[in-house]
């Protein structure tokens, strides 16, 4: 097998891992060695469905022995075609790849060959070879496979940038019904394991480095390498199982504090394989999908704590509103406030503001006082900002009913992302013609065709936002959670 | 008022940063405030306009980098000097009005009845340094005011352009080891975006060639600089044929990248929201679809 039919293979077996980000690590160029890394990371290219294409992300082998219901490897699906990739095969692609800059690293994952030891060895191996014979210094991100032995994980986690465990999906239950051969524990396991050698590393490093006037100083000669200083991340399946918005982001909240994940990524379910354990449907929850990342950047970035996005009474995010504007609306006590005057803390509140909206208004406002010319200039989003802001003491729009049902009809908005051509649904079908109503033959305007008496009942289509429709996917998932309980 | 509007000065200049500045350092000599600062190639006169070709001068161009970085601060100069690269044709107007303003902001705030007088930095520094951190501060901050907006805006465009050939740079290799990526932004980005690339290609040498602009960088070794192609015979390169296992390797990465995308998301306007179209007939992967 040639080795861009290898690459094509392992690729389209690895594309459902969402996390392809290339952050957090910046490392300057070194003469002689090839690669650097920056901070922010680099996307190199888009795909047709517009995620980004950061890292080369690939397995290094998808010949897999467990038997997970939503995974195209698992061992039961005889339709694939099995390889797998020698690790100088791969280390050598990379670096081509590098060279052209069509990557700014590689981003390694396998299926469980043989054993998880013996797969992450062939991952090690290839990554030595990168790092010590080809002294590459781009990013390199890998995937921790659970059930690996301690000792190899630590030799992979000081040859990458960033580590990584697939918690799969949000539920204990939900893993032992659809990922028989996972547990709760040996995912947690490594995941602390990671977490653990990371601070210990950042520990002896910030020894290391301290300078005192009456020691001699400490710092090593040769700088070693970091144990994984982008830290670790995470990814689970939403809509494969029927877990809860509040479920799920309460589980993140506590991976982010207790583990110190850098991100957890939600990965909407495509169905890919037809089990009877998994939802028969074809709906991807993209809209759902999208709001968990919005939340998850509220208790990221906006200084928001889970229980004030959602609570247990409402366990599934508003569809509608976006989960800051529907926090808004809940606490209109709280506002309007003063953009001239209010905290930074305050102002990231605002639906409408953001971060980069709230530094702006901070460093302009020590120049001249805010108004709403000047917030639009500043790049605020003015069309759901202005209800919850007041500019030089006045409050912006006039006329307002400051309820939370009108301003809740003012800031609804459909989720116009994810949809197959978006803007085809503005058009009007079929051009635009000033001799529609005209006969071709006399010249004269023709009355309009009667309007049908009543409009043919329409199929029931699928709908996203109706109420039945999150019950729907799990029907047959229901009985088999209760009979476990 | 009638005088003024048919009195107007255009200033022509050579399109290069250094004769920006000699064209804003011509005003400040000649008492004139020009309506408007033209590249000669593109410039379309106004009604009764008069133009004046300013040559460019690198010993003024110096005095004026000087003053920039006097009156508006190391940021304040950065900020002016990527507004200056952008194709934008009001763009250097802007930049001339943007330092006008910084000189008479400087200007209108003498240091002799100033408050802080005692413990300002300004007044240790050096006796030429006149500038008022409170001026500097505002030059960078105030992006509302409508002085400084248009180059803040300009600046961060560029910006985002340079982003944009970060990402879609793509090099093939040629024979003999040397990597080559031709480009078209949208501003003239070359030099901003070579040290990017000088540092973390320094085992290979390489050249960025930018079409729009004809012009090239060129690095070996972690160094780099820039060649102007305009008044070359064929404003073409004439470079080596491509290395053996070039084909190869691109047909490697357009089989990756077709492979990557899941079809149930399809989403083009995303795609063309973060990778725009008019740069795709240089970008490996999508070549054949623009």
């Amino acid at each position: 097998m040639d080795i861009a039919r290898k690459l094509e293979l392992l690729a389209d077996a690895a594309k459902y891992d969402v996390a392809c980000t290339s952050s957090g690590v910046q490392r300057s160029g070194k003469k002689g060695q090839l690669g650097a890394a920056t901070q922010a990371g680099c996307c190199h290219s888009f795909t047709p469905d517009g995620r980004c294409v950061t890292l080369l992300k690939v397995l290094m082998t998808n010949v897999c022995t467990c038997d997970c219901a939503y995974c195209v490897n698992r061992v039961s699906n005889h339709e694939i075609e099995r390889t797998a990739f020698t690790p100088r095969e791969l280390a050598d692609l990379t670096i081509g790849f590098y060279r052209r800059n069509f990557i700014e690293g590689l981003f390694l994952s396998s299926g469980v060959a043989g054993s998880p030891d013996h797969t992450t060895e062939r991952m090690i191996e290839s990554l030595r070879i990168l790092r010590h014979e080809y002294g590459f210094r781009g990013y390199i991100h890998a995937k921790a496979i659970p059930g690996t032995s301690p000792e190899l994980l630590e030799q992979l986690g000081f040859l990458c940038d960033r580590l990584s465990v697939n918690m799969e999906l949000p539920s204990a239950d939900s893993l032992a019904l659809l990922a028989p051969d996972k547990t709760k524990t040996n995912i947690l396991a490594p995941m602390r394991q990671i977490c653990d050698s990371c601070a210990e590393d950042a520990e002896s490093r910030a020894l290391a480095r301290r300078t005192t006037t009456y020691l001699a100083q400490r710092r090593p000669k040769k700088a070693s390498r970091a144990f994984a200083p982008a830290g670790q991340s995470t990814q689970m399946i939403i809509g494969a199982s029927p877990e809860s918005d509040h479920h799920i982001l309460n589980l993140s909240a506590s991976l982010y504090r207790s583990l110190s994940m850098k991100r957890v990524f939600f990965s909407a379910y495509v169905p890919v394989t037809t089990d009877a354990r998994l939802p028969q449907t074809d709906a991807v929850p993209l809209n759902r999908e999208h709001r968990l990342y919005q939340a998850d950047w509220l208790m990221r970035f906006y200084e928001f704590s889970v229980d004030e996005i959602i609570d247990a009474e409402n366990p599934f995010l508003d569809l509608e509103v976006d989960p800051k504007a529907a926090w808004a609306l809940r606490n209109l006590d709280q506002f309007p406030v003063e953009v001239n005057t209010a905290s930074y803390e305050v102002l990231l509140r605002v639906p409408g503001i953001g971060v980069r909206g709230a530094k702006l208004i901070l460093r302009a406002r020590r120049h001249s006082s805010l108004g709403e010319d000047e917030l639009r200039k500043l790049g605020i989003a003015w069309k759901r900002a202005r209800y919850f802001v007041t500019c030089k003491g006045a409050y912006a729009v006039p006329g307002v009913d400051f309820s939370a049902a009108w301003l809740r009809s003012q800031l609804a908005a459909p989720i116009d992302g994810g949809r197959h051509g978006r803007r085809s649904a503005k058009v009007v079908p079929g051009q635009l013609s000033l001799f529609d109503g005209l006969d071709a033959q006399t010249g004269h305007v023709q009355p309009k065709a009667p309007a049908p008496a009543a409009l043919p009942p329409r199929a029931p289509a699928l709908s996203r936002t109706s109420a039945a429709a999150p019950a729907l996917p799990f029907a047959n998932l229901q009985p088999a959670l209760e009979a476990l309980f | 008022m009638a005088d003024e509007v048919y009195d107007s000065i255009a200033y022509l200049y050579d399109g290069t940063l250094e004769g920006l500045f000699t064209a804003v350092f011509c005003a400040f000599e000649r008492h004139e405030v020009p309506a408007d600062i033209c590249r000669a190639d593109t410039y379309q006169p106004r009604l009764a306009q008069t133009a004046v070709t300013i040559d460019t001068s690198l010993q003024k161009a110096d005095r004026v980098r000087a003053g920039i970085f006097r009156a508006c601060g190391r940021r304040g100069y950065r900020r002016i000097r990527r507004a200056a690269l952008s194709d934008d044709p009001a763009a250097p107007t802007a930049v001339y009005q943007f330092i006008a303003y910084a000189m008479a902001e400087n200007a209108k705030r003498p240091c002799s009845r100033c408050p802080r007088r005692g413990t300002c930095r300004s007044a240790f520094a050096s006796p030429k340094l006149t500038s008022c951190p409170k001026v500097v501060g505002r030059l960078i901050d105030d992006v509302a005011n409508p002085a400084i907006k248009p180059v803040h805006k300009l600046s961060v465009a560029v910006n985002r352009e340079c982003e944009h050939m970060r990402q879609f740079i793509r090099f093939q290799e040629l024979e003999g080891g040397l990597f080559y990526a031709r480009c078209n932004p949208s501003a003239n980005v070359v030099p901003l975006i070579m040290d990017h690339f000088a540092e973390r290609f320094n085992v290979q040498p390489f050249i960025i060639y930018d079409e729009a602009h004809s012009i090239a960088g060129i690095s070996e070794g972690g160094n780099w600089q820039l060649v102007n192609t305009r008044d070359w015979p064929d404003h073409e390169l004439r470079l080596p044929p491509a290395a053996a296992d070039e084909a190869v390797m691109a047909d490697a990465w357009r089989r990756f990248y077709r492979a990557l995308s899941v079809n149930c998301r399809y989403n083009p306007e995303l795609r063309r929201h973060f990778m725009p179209k008019r740069l795709w007939k240089n970008i490996t992967e999508v070549q054949g679809e623009a």
